[in-house]
């Protein structure tokens, strides 16, 4: 393969096609994929770790984690889940290593900030933005972890359980008790 | 919040469209006729709503440059992976070479252990107990076997 020139337009090959390129050299192809999906991991890790600087430093862990275990990559799940399981994992140890993963109770004087205190609609958004990413926090992290897999990625169930390592029936189940805990911080505030 | 219907994981379920066939046509049935299922159905629409507005945070740098830019070390093995048995060549014989030397100076000095010490036997342990008044060992106050 020439390197010195470009073999196709990145962006209208699938991650899959993507990983077999860089698999037989082409190492560009790397680049391409960690453009498409740095954001979106790095959303998952700031609103699981709560903290930007950790969240900046996991996704580029993530990416370097990837990119020495990319040859071995096979097609039997999707990039995209792969590349989670592996932020999810890094987040993991990171978290308990540091000892930064808090069950916190919720508390009636958390402080949240008054969900009235702007009329208009666009600020109400942001208030509840905030309340929910406040609430999220207050949540234990197997709960964070699989409402924004969920809810923010829109993962299926079997893509869930593929990047945390669960059957499908524990996913469910677990969602649905991260869904009761999240409505039971939130009680009232939304 | 619904906390005595025992649907609560088929509501999250099938608000997820994750309940197929039979499954979902019997909750639908049931969902027409809980108050329970249907408010908290609605709370849960609420929180997705909610989710939907979260910000959209992005990282503000290329990570493909950065990391581009910094040169990647390939994996690295845990340590006790990079052992190799090798390694415990120099070792043996390191170790080996101590014993052995070990075991020639012990066996040196228990050979040593049977010879006899010419060593002359003390006047303080002389058989004459103290308080016996003597002027010397040359002045014939032992008998010389003795001395």
């Amino acid at each position: 393969m020439n390197h010195s020139e470009p073999c196709c337009d990145w962006t209208q090959l699938q991650d899959h096609e993507c990983v077999a390129l860089f698999q037989r050299g082409e190492r560009r192809a790397f680049a391409e994929l960690v453009r498409r999906h740095q954001n979106r991991v790095f959303r998952f890790l700031l609103r699981l770790t709560g903290c930007r600087e950790e969240a900046m430093e996991l996704t580029q862990d993530t990416m370097i984690k990837a990119l020495r275990a990319l040859d071995g990559w096979r097609p039997d799940a999707g990039f995209a889940t792969w590349l989670f399981r592996i932020a999810n994992n890094a987040a993991t140890d990171r978290l308990r290593r540091r000892k930064l993963v808090r069950y916190v109770q919720f508390e009636d004087d958390a402080d949240f900030p008054d969900p009235a205190a702007g009329p208009e609609e666009t600020l109400q958004s942001v208030q509840r933005a905030r309340l929910l990413q406040a609430a999220l926090l207050k949540l234990r992290e197997e709960h964070r972890q699989v409402l924004l897999l969920r809810e923010v990625e829109e993962m299926s169930y079997a893509e869930i359980g593929e990047v945390l390592g669960l059957q499908e029936g524990t996913v469910k189940s677990r969602l649905a008790r991260a869904r009761l805990a999240l409505l039971e911080v939130c009680k009232g505030r939304f | 919040m619904n906390s005595h219907c025992k649907k609560t994981e088929d509501v999250s379920a099938y608000l997820d469209g994750e309940l197929k066939g039979a499954t979902q046509l019997r909750f639908e049935t049931h969902l027409a006729g809980c108050a329970g299922c249907q408010s908290m159905m609605a709370e849960l629409q609420r929180l997705r709503t909610c989710f939907r507005s979260l910000p959209e945070a992005d990282m503000g740098v290329d990570l493909a440059a950065v990391l581009r830019a910094r040169p990647i070390a390939p994996p690295s093995r845990a340590a006790w992976l990079r052992f190799s048995w090798w390694q415990l060549v120099p070792l043996s014989f390191t170790a080996a070479a101590t014993l052995s030397l070990g075991v020639f100076l012990g066996s040196s000095l228990l050979d040593r252990h049977d010879t006899k010490l010419d060593v002359p036997e003390l006047a303080m342990f002389d058989l004459v107990p103290p308080g016996s008044v003597c002027i010397g060992f040359f002045a014939g106050c032992y008998p010389p076997e003795e001395i």
